[in-house]
């Protein structure tokens, strides 16, 4: 059965979306756009497309020959799609939390997070590196289960689309039972953040729940506004360097090394390791700010 | 043809946000300079500030001594700690502080009147 990519159909939707923000931005004054940045973003993206047509045929080669030994056989029935968009929302959460716990896959998603601005630009700021670091490997088990292929990236082009619209500043809390359920900009607000409340927190794509149920979930607090990019932000917009800064560390990193564990820690430790505890990680950001802050609670 | 036409939407939004005026370079005062630092070095509280000539950067010096850079970047900034012994270099009214990270190896800071703290502190 073929399917359509629900991002193809939704691009034109996505550049109407980001000339209204950029209206509403200048109009509310809520929010902010650089020139230099958002170039910097609609670059990026349009890289991460070139790079995920050049390796796409390779990761469906892969998808297909997983399910040829898939448990069951799933049939192209609507109560499918929904189990399918469902669990490769689960699929994705695993995903995303190991992209920001495990240095290796941090290195294709911190371009998504190297801007310091917070709009729908940067939800285009995406990998050209997604290949080189495995991060399809997360969605295997669905094909083994017996999903088609096919339903999988139809149902993840759905996930990549609705996570377009949550990068804004424009919109604040939506309704309760939104908020309870679903991502939302709010919450997603708060997982590119850098403020050491904030840090590692939302890993979700479509569905609020599984950081709830995972425990990872933060609220935005009106007392501590986001701020955006990551730890060590990057001195420079170039697209080029957001690419592959993290790889070059990681390879100077991994030259560096003293022994065989050191250089697992550096490839596969939390981002920020170093050996003997000197590195900056999420845990000892949050506790020297809890030091300093002795009546917040992470 | 279709990376023609996604090349050249791109030319085009980056154009519109120029055009609508999101081009902004701020400028720092002290009270910005120790809120960009404290805002992004975890556990930071200032005490005193040395600002670059015409705002367009700053040193805040900590309560526990540590020494904060912040570095104008588009429309933001960019802010590192500086390490205890870094390498600094004064040319008459400029700084030169040896970062030594890629694309950020050496800046340089114009900051005609220098405060005594940071003299001290970067001596």
């Amino acid at each position: 059965m073929k399917l359509p990519d629900p991002v193809s159909y939704a691009i034109p939707a996505f550049v109407l979306l980001i000339i209204l923000e950029m209206w509403l931005t200048r109009r509310r004054g809520v929010g902010r756009y650089d020139w230099r940045d958002a170039g910097a973003s609609l670059t990026l993206g349009l890289g991460s497309t070139i790079a995920g047509a050049l390796t796409g045929a390779a990761v469906v080669a892969m998808a297909v020959w997983f399910y040829q030994f898939r448990l069951f056989d799933i049939p192209f029935a609507w109560w499918a799609f929904l189990l399918a968009f469902v669990l490769d929302d689960l699929a994705y959460y695993a995903f995303h939390r190991s992209a920001h716990r495990v240095r290796w896959f941090w290195a294709s998603h911190v371009i998504h997070h190297s801007s310091q601005h917070y709009n729908l630009t940067t939800a285009l700021r995406q990998t050209w590196t997604g290949f080189l670091s495995l991060g399809f490997l997360f969605r295997l088990p669905l094909f083994l289960i017996g999903f088609p292929p096919a339903m999988i990236f139809f149902v993840a082009g759905l996930n990549l689309v609705y996570q377009f619209w949550i990068h804004t500043e424009q919109v604040g809390r939506l309704p309760r039972w939104f908020e309870a359920v679903m991502n939302t900009p709010s919450h997603h607000r708060v997982h590119h953040a850098v403020n050491p409340r904030y840090l590692d927190r939302n890993y979700a794509g479509v569905f609020i729940i599984w950081d709830k149920m995972f425990g990872t979930f933060q609220p935005e607090e009106d007392s501590d506004r986001p701020r955006y990019g990551i730890v060590h932000a990057l001195p420079t917009l170039n697209p080029l360097w957001a690419a592959v800064h993290e790889w070059v560390a990681i390879a100077r990193d991994a030259v560096r090394s003293r022994s065989p564990s050191e250089l697992l820690g550096r490839l596969f430790g939390p981002p920020g390791w170093q050996p003997g505890g000197a590195g900056e990680t999420s845990e000892t950001i949050r506790a020297r700010w809890q030091a300093t802050n002795p009546k917040q609670e992470a | 043809m279709i990376l023609l036409l996604s090349a050249l939407a791109i030319l085009l939004l980056t154009a519109l946000a120029w055009g609508m005026g999101f081009r902004n370079r701020p400028t720092l005062d002290e009270s910005a300079a120790c809120a960009e630092a404290e805002g992004r070095i975890a556990g930071f509280r200032a005490a005193a500030v040395a600002l670059a000539d015409g705002g367009r950067g700053a040193i805040v010096r900590g309560l526990d001594g540590s020494l904060v850079l912040v570095l104008p970047l588009g429309d933001g900034w960019l802010t590192r700690s500086l390490p205890r012994h870094v390498a600094t270099h004064v040319s008459g009214q400029v700084m030169e502080i040896a970062l030594g990270e890629p694309m950020l190896r050496r800046i340089r800071l114009p900051m005609a009147a220098r405060p005594l703290w940071l003299e001290e502190a970067l001596a």
